[in-house]
């Protein structure tokens, strides 16, 4: 069931709410926007075993701290403004929580470039390699799913939020499978085992970029038809009449 | 209609000029009309003022002198010959004895060349006709005066006050003039020796109405005004209230109230008179109540005044803001205790000064009571409410018709009595709304 | 475009506005429809029970068929635009509508398994049982005292003259306005500040002993500070009474209440707990009301 809540954002007799509700959420559809831009240059800096995006990713984090302070203030206002009840408030404090979890993806994507520039200054190494494969691989995943939740904070679609949340564990999976692979790894060249650590770091943090991306699902749910689904194993039926 | 309209968007190119410079052109103009819309408010009040005064000028020039009275002192010889022939001292005969005859008497004694009978009846018309009743009721106060020889001060008669009064122009000729050339004679020489003079005219305020002006006096009408008026309140103030309240907070809302509602603003229009001829219809010929008596004017005046005092009564009910009869319902009043604790206290000032202004209404009213015989001559002061009376404003009817000049003056005393009175009455009603007025 | 066509468009144009007259026509001519409260409208052991209550004045039906509990000890809120009958439902409890001509109330609303609507109920001690405050502040005009004192003493509720001073003491103490009065009992109570004047209102309700109290929009008249004071004061009442409250600030009605009520057009479209109902409203119209989405 797919109430489009879009146009649920406009409707105020106060229009201007409508208009500072619309610019909210174009402001954290931005930051997503560029968090979501982070996560990619530093996979492609993974991949691609590129320094340059690797510091474009370190360059750009202050941008994504910039954006957070600026919405966080303009909920402020908002709250204080417009007392906003039921929707709205939903839509604010949705807001202000997706913003946190943006900004720390912003963060991981971070770390992935520190870490992509420590290990293209460490050289090649086999098993790392293989590892370093496996986190590609998970980045992919992470990068999927990263793009649904920016779709589903932009559409405001509780559908697609909770076919996001329905995939839930699958990256963590992948990095426990990756630690296994790790532990058969373990061979006594130190070097290995500093770019064996570095990868499973990498991993760690394309896992925590997947559970922030189910988080803004989970918002972009609870926005939607006003239940909390974080902390539940089901997800809750569609609910009342119109 | 106006082509050039006004616009503040220049770029219109039909007038570029901004708002203020518009409105600065035609100030001077607005302001010259605000002046001449005050000056006529101002006017207006000005010529209201000047008719007042007019009419209270005239009022009271014409009337104040009617305060004063001229008496003669004359040495009146109490002859017991006259008075108690066989020396009794029975009141009855003492009552019936001719005094005017003394008063006569004293005046040849005064006068005793004057011999010719016109003459002579000229010369006993310098004292009032009352003056006999005055030396009666000395002698019967007092009957040791009996064979003395007094100095009374004695009523002048009508014209001689005017005389004295300075209203008769002496340079008319004779025949013109009720006073005769010798009258003014005798009164010279009286008024030389010390014998006339002017006093507070007591007997304006204290004997009834009379064929001669120097006797009459407004007391019988005041009186009879007290108790038509008194009356008046006491049928009309309950009976209006009550009406009114049971309007104004019970009655439903509904084609009988309307109608009700329509009448009695219709009967407040009514021409008095027709209460008049109800009044005679009704309460004289079906009733049997006696004619000319208070009872009947005051029940006339009261279905006069019902209306005004409904109508006022009503008003102030519906003055009262409705949040306290909400406020007394909303604590478990009923609907009476809510009216007697609360609703009729805050409408009690309005209520008031609509029953003074009622009551005014009916002291000055005269058509009506003309119909139910207020109007006959009366003497004597009423007693009680079924003993025939007259009322104020019908005294000055009546005095007005008469053809001395002296009741001229008498009839502007007596206006400016009423006068005093219903300012009086109005002060009341002013003082009475300041005193239970409060704020909510 | 050519002038024919202009023509056709024209005339189009008034078709289908003539169409939007007569539909306007009909939505104004046609009676409003019954809706099915939504959310839970009973409560265990209720102190008033109202069962399908409608209110016509004239031809207008008010209140439509709304079915709705009041619990022991709660204050509920009653939400909605102007004119959507919840002033006419908050005066049917008392039956204050009986001073409005014209005004019909059908249905049963029970306190004490006894229907106040039923032939032979006298309203002066139901209003006695069911105090109210207006929405402007409304004193007598008489001393503080004698604004206090009047409703035991034309119920007879005080046997002698101290006992009626404890009763004033009391409300006055309970209203929080003791403190503010206790040197000038004799002054009049309309001398007050508004917001004094309302606890005044409350003191001179409470001090008949109620069991209930309906409020109508009793801070509206009030200044913030006046407002939160009156709050409190709600908040602590509700220790000891039911209390019905009709307001227009949403934010007022999620301070005080436990539970909020939301009427739109005579009807009770939804009853909830109050978080519920200003988080997470289920019926479309108490959301677009609550977010100020109306018209």
């Amino acid at each position: 069931m797919g109430r489009v809540i879009v146009q649920s954002l406009e409707g105020h007799s106060v229009r201007r709410f409508d208009g500072e509700l619309n610019n909210l959420h174009l402001q954290v559809l931005g930051i997503a926007g560029l968090a979501t831009d982070q996560a990619r240059l530093a996979l492609r800096a993974l991949h691609d075993r590129d320094s340059g995006a690797a510091r474009e990713v370190m360059r750009r984090e202050r941008d994504v701290d910039t954006l957070e302070v600026e919405v966080d203030e303009q909920i402020v206002a908002m709250l204080a403004r417009r007392a906003p009840l039921a929707l709205d408030l939903r839509i604010i404090i949705s807001f202000s929580k997706m913003v946190t979890h943006l900004e720390r993806i912003g963060d991981e994507a971070m770390r992935i470039a520190e870490l992509c520039l420590r290990l293209h200054g460490a050289g090649e190494g086999a098993g790392g390699d293989a590892l370093l494969a496996d986190a590609y691989e998970m980045g992919r995943g992470a990068e999927r799913m990263l793009s649904l939740a920016l779709e589903v904070i932009d559409t405001l679609d509780a559908g697609r939020a909770e076919e996001l949340l329905a995939d839930r564990g699958r990256l963590q999976l992948e990095f426990e499978a990756s630690l296994r692979r790790l532990a058969r790894l373990t061979p006594g060249d130190g070097r290995a085992v500093a770019r064996a650590i570095d990868a499973v770091l990498i991993m760690k943090a394309l896992e925590r970029i997947g559970d922030h991306a189910r988080n803004l699902a989970e918002y972009v749910v609870y926005v939607v038809r006003g239940t909390d689904v974080r902390h539940r194993q089901d997800l809750r039926a569609p609910r009342g009449p119109e | 209609m106006n082509s050039q309209k006004p616009t503040r968007d220049g770029a219109d190119g039909m007038d570029s000029r901004r708002t203020i410079e518009i409105v600065r052109a035609g100030l001077r103009r607005r302001q010259a009309a605000e002046k001449r819309f005050r000056l006529y408010g101002l006017l207006a009040i000005l010529l209201g003022l000047v008719f007042l005064s007019v009419l209270f000028v005239s009022i009271v020039g014409n009337g104040y002198s009617a305060f004063a009275q001229t008496y003669v002192r004359l040495p009146v010889y109490f002859d017991a010959a006259v008075i108690d022939p066989e020396g009794t001292r029975d009141p009855e005969t003492l009552g019936s004895a001719d005094y005017a005859g003394l008063v006569k008497a004293s005046l040849r004694e005064m006068f005793p060349a004057v011999t010719e009978r016109g003459e002579r009846r000229a010369l006993y018309g310098i004292i009032s006709n009352g003056a006999g009743f005055e030396l009666r009721d000395r002698v019967l106060g007092d009957p040791a005066l009996i064979g003395t020889r007094q100095d009374v001060w004695l009523v002048a008669d009508d014209e001689i006050d005017m005389l004295v009064k300075g209203r008769v122009d002496r340079t008319l000729p004779e025949l013109d003039r009720r006073v005769k050339d010798d009258q003014i004679g005798w009164v010279d020489r009286l008024d030389a020796e010390g014998r006339v003079e002017k006093r507070f005219n007591t007997n304006f305020f204290l004997a009834g109405d009379s064929r001669d002006p120097e006797l009459a006096g407004i007391r019988g009408a005041l009186v009879g005004s007290l108790y038509t008026l008194l009356l008046t309140l006491a049928l009309s103030f309950p009976i209006g209230v009550a009406a009114a309240v049971y309007l104004e907070e019970f009655a439903p809302r509904n084609r009988i109230t309307d109608l009700i509602e329509v009448n009695i603003n219709n009967l407040a229009a009514v021409p008095s008179i027709v209460f008049g001829l109800l009044g005679l219809a009704v309460f004289i010929n079906f009733f049997g109540i006696p004619r000319s008596s208070p009872l009947v004017g005051a029940l006339v005046l009261t279905l006069l005044v019902l209306p005004t005092i409904i109508i006022a009564s009503r008003a102030a009910l519906k003055s009262v803001p409705p949040s306290i009869r909400e406020a007394a319902l909303g604590v478990g009043a009923s609907p009476m205790q809510t009216v007697i604790y609360h609703v009729l206290p805050l409408a009690m000032p309005g209520m008031l000064t609509g029953t003074i202004i009622g009551m005014a209404h009916a002291l000055g009213e005269t058509a009506p009571l003309l119909m139910i015989g207020m109007v006959a001559f009366i003497v004597s002061i009423p007693a009680g409410v079924f003993d025939p009376a007259t009322v104020l404003p019908v005294q000055i009817f009546l005095w007005a018709d008469s053809p001395e000049r002296a009741f001229v003056e008498k009839t502007s005393a007596a206006i400016a009595v009423l006068l005093a009175f219903l300012i009086l009455m109005n002060a009341v009603a002013v003082i009475l709304r300041k005193r239970f007025e409060r704020r909510w | 475009m050519s002038s024919v066509d202009m023509i056709e468009k024209a005339v189009q144009s008034e078709r289908t506005s003539f169409r939007q007259a007569a539909k306007d026509m009909d939505s104004l001519t046609r009676r409003p429809e019954q809706r099915e409260t939504v959310g839970e409208v009973r409560v265990e052991d209720p102190r008033v029970r109202c069962n399908d209550v409608n209110v016509y004045y004239g031809e207008k039906h008010a209140v439509m068929g709304v079915n709705l509990d009041i619990g022991r000890n709660e204050v509920i809120a009653m939400i909605g635009p102007s004119g959507c009958g919840k002033s006419t439902f908050l005066r049917c409890l008392n039956r204050m509508n009986d001073t409005i001509v014209g005004c019909r109330v059908t249905g049963q609303i029970f306190m004490d398994d006894q229907d106040i609507n039923a032939s032979g109920i006298d309203v002066v001690p139901l209003r006695a049982m069911v105090g109210m405050v207006f929405q402007k502040p409304n004193p007598f005009p008489k001393s503080i005292w004698e604004n206090v004192a009047f409703g035991p003493r034309i119920h007879g509720l005080a046997h002698n003259k101290a006992e009626l001073e404890e009763m004033v003491v009391t409300s006055l103490q309970r209203a929080g306005l003791w403190e503010e009065v206790k040197d000038r009992l004799e002054q009049p109570g309309t001398g007050l500040s508004g917001g004094q004047q309302q606890r005044l209102c409350i003191a001179r309700t409470i001090a008949v002993g109620p069991e209930v109290i309906l409020m109508d929009e009793p801070c509206s008249a009030l200044d913030p500070i006046a407002t939160a004071v009156i709050e409190d004061l709600i908040d602590e009442l509700r220790g000891h009474y039911s209390i019905v409250i009709v307001t227009h600030s949403m934010q007022q009605a999620a301070r005080v209440s436990q539970r909020t009520a939301y009427f739109h057009l005579g009807n009770l479209i939804e009853v909830g707990e109050t978080t519920q109902i200003f988080t997470n409203p289920v019926h479309k119209l108490t959301e677009d009301y609550i977010t100020g989405r109306f018209g």
